[in-house]
């Protein structure tokens, strides 16, 4: 049975991310100004004072190659790193690269961007890019991925940090930010007048190590053929451009886990797109 | 089973959170590096403290702030970067290295001073290609005498022959003027090398420290920080008190 789901609870569960989106960003936002004023005499005492490559999940990752071949961290990485990245991976593996969509401030950034881009462009924002090259261009992320390993490994520092436009936002007061974060956090933040999170889609490399959990992790976006009417509002309600509306199970390595395609959300029937453990013909039987 | 978005909510904070608390009391939490060090250029007594990454200095980072953070002198960095002894560390700052030496051939400048403090101290440290005055040269291979024959080659290729300028007060009388006005010059002169001869030169009684502290006065030659940290109470916090009395004075 078709049950139309009425409006409040949208309204509740885009609050619910965004809130979590906003904490996060004034948590890091915080951190990263205190380290700033306690370096030159002030600072609030109770807030942490930790660097922004510590309270890095990617940081973990690329020096994991250092761990296990020197037993040592690179510089500037520390044992919080290596925490959040297990927990973000735990997270990952039970729902999907949450981080992204929930968690990451350059993802929340970019969001509010394209929220000002989706004014402008209407209908055809997230829809600049032809299919073709979006698709090879998706490729990008892995390549960077492979690279920022690779160089890390080679030099045992943080190679990526100049390049990295998450540092360069969290240092745009600093005397000593980078010339090429800051440049490609320009173009990102332009580029998200246009494209629904560019950086995430084609650079992101923590995005496509994250991705790869889709394939295995344990609640998955499932869609249910039996009461579901095609209206594609799935398709359009994806940041990713993931076509929804052709899966069963959402396994595609650019899900988010935004949720912005469930039944919760965008989809018009209750109980037809959700993100559960077992698939909906499991279900009924 | 259905995850709805209360449910993510509750999941993500719990993991995030709850990893992280667990991790602290796990002793896995730390975002710092923690390091054992004999004290640095004429430090008597073993201890261990808590420091930052040099390669994390910034330009802005005071000369107190470093002071704090690694277990070297004053007279040590002082004396490597030729730093008049009037100049305040409160106020002089690492990236003013560039302003002090500005007629050197390469650059002396934040750079340098991370690179110092690395050496100095035996940490790891990526070497880029900054100058150092022979005076920091010195010192680096006098504190670590089994240095590499690489940085060793290093160091000669990027010592020059520096001179600081002659009126660098100049330039640290700018960074005051920035700084609050009513900063009173005694409170921010304790640094982690001030011994408690050095607070009563500043114009505190033995009395006032006791009542402080709650115990015996410890000595003239003893470092506040040593102090407290060997009572097992907060620096940051106690110095904040030692300032307010000065400030009450």
């Amino acid at each position: 049975m078709n049950v139309k789901r009425g409006d409040k609870p949208v309204k509740r569960i885009i609050k619910y991310r965004h809130l979590v989106q906003l904490l996060f960003f004034v948590l890091i936002a915080a951190i990263a100004i205190n380290k700033t004023l306690v370096e030159t005499g002030g600072g609030i005492e109770w807030l942490s004072t930790a660097s922004l490559h510590a309270i890095c999940p990617f940081g973990g990752v690329v020096t994991l190659y250092e761990l296990v071949t020197q037993g040592d961290l690179i510089q500037k990485i520390h044992l919080s790193s290596l925490v959040l990245m297990g927990l973000v991976f735990t997270l990952a593996l039970l729902a999907g690269p949450v981080f992204c969509s929930w968690i990451c401030p350059l993802g929340s950034v970019q969001e509010g961007f394209s929220r000002l881009g989706r004014r402008i462009f209407k209908k055809r924002f997230n829809q600049f890019v032809p299919r073709r090259l979006d698709h090879l261009l998706r490729y990008g992320r892995y390549l960077v991925l492979a690279w920022v390993v690779y160089a890390t490994a080679r030099s045992a520092s943080l190679i990526f940090s100049d390049y990295d436009p998450y540092q360069a936002l969290f240092s745009l007061w600093e005397e000593d930010l980078a010339v090429s974060g800051a440049l490609i956090l320009a173009v990102t933040l332009l580029g998200a007048l246009f494209v629904e999170r560019p950086w995430c889609k084609y650079a992101c490399p923590y995005g496509a190590l994250l991705g790869l959990f889709n394939k295995v992790r344990i609640f998955k976006i499932r869609r249910n053929p039996a009461t579901c009417i095609a209206c594609n509002k799935c398709d359009r309600a994806c940041p990713m451009n993931i076509q929804v509306s052709e899966m069963e199970v959402v396994k595609d390595v650019q899900c988010i886990s935004c949720l912005e395609c469930t039944s919760e959300n965008q989809c018009p029937v209750a109980d037809t797109v959700n993100l559960q453990i077992r698939s909906f013909q499991k279900e009924e039987s | 089973m259905k995850m709805k978005s209360g449910m993510m909510v509750v999941t993500l904070l719990l993991v995030m959170f709850g990893g992280i608390f667990l991790a602290d009391r796990l002793g896995l939490w730390a975002t710092q590096n923690d390091q054992i060090s004999s004290g640095g250029g004429g430090g008597s007594s073993q201890e261990t403290l808590l420091v930052s990454d040099p390669s994390e200095i910034r330009g802005s980072t005071t000369f107190a702030s470093l002071l704090e953070s690694f277990p070297i002198d004053q007279s040590v960095l002082y004396a490597a970067f030729m730093i008049p002894e009037s100049l305040d560390p409160a106020l002089l700052r690492s990236g003013d290295l560039e302003s002090l030496f500005e007629e050197t051939p390469i650059e002396i400048g934040n750079e340098s001073m991370k690179i110092f403090i690395a050496l100095y101290l035996g940490l790891d440290i990526e070497l880029e290609a900054t100058g150092f005055p022979q005076s920091a040269v010195d010192l680096i291979i006098q504190e670590q005498p089994q240095l590499d024959e690489a940085v060793r080659s290093y160091l000669e290729e990027n010592t020059v022959a520096a001179k600081p300028l002659e009126n660098p007060e100049i330039e640290v009388e700018d960074h005051a003027a920035e700084e609050a006005e009513e900063d009173d010059e005694h409170l921010i002169q304790i640094s982690g090398s001030t011994l408690f001869e050095d607070l009563l030169d500043m114009g505190l009684t033995v009395e006032a420290l006791e009542d402080l502290f709650g115990e015996a006065y410890p000595g003239d030659q003893v470092r506040v920080k040593d102090y407290i940290e060997g009572l097992g109470l907060e620096y940051s916090t106690l110095k904040k008190s030692i300032e307010a009395l000065m400030g009450g004075e």
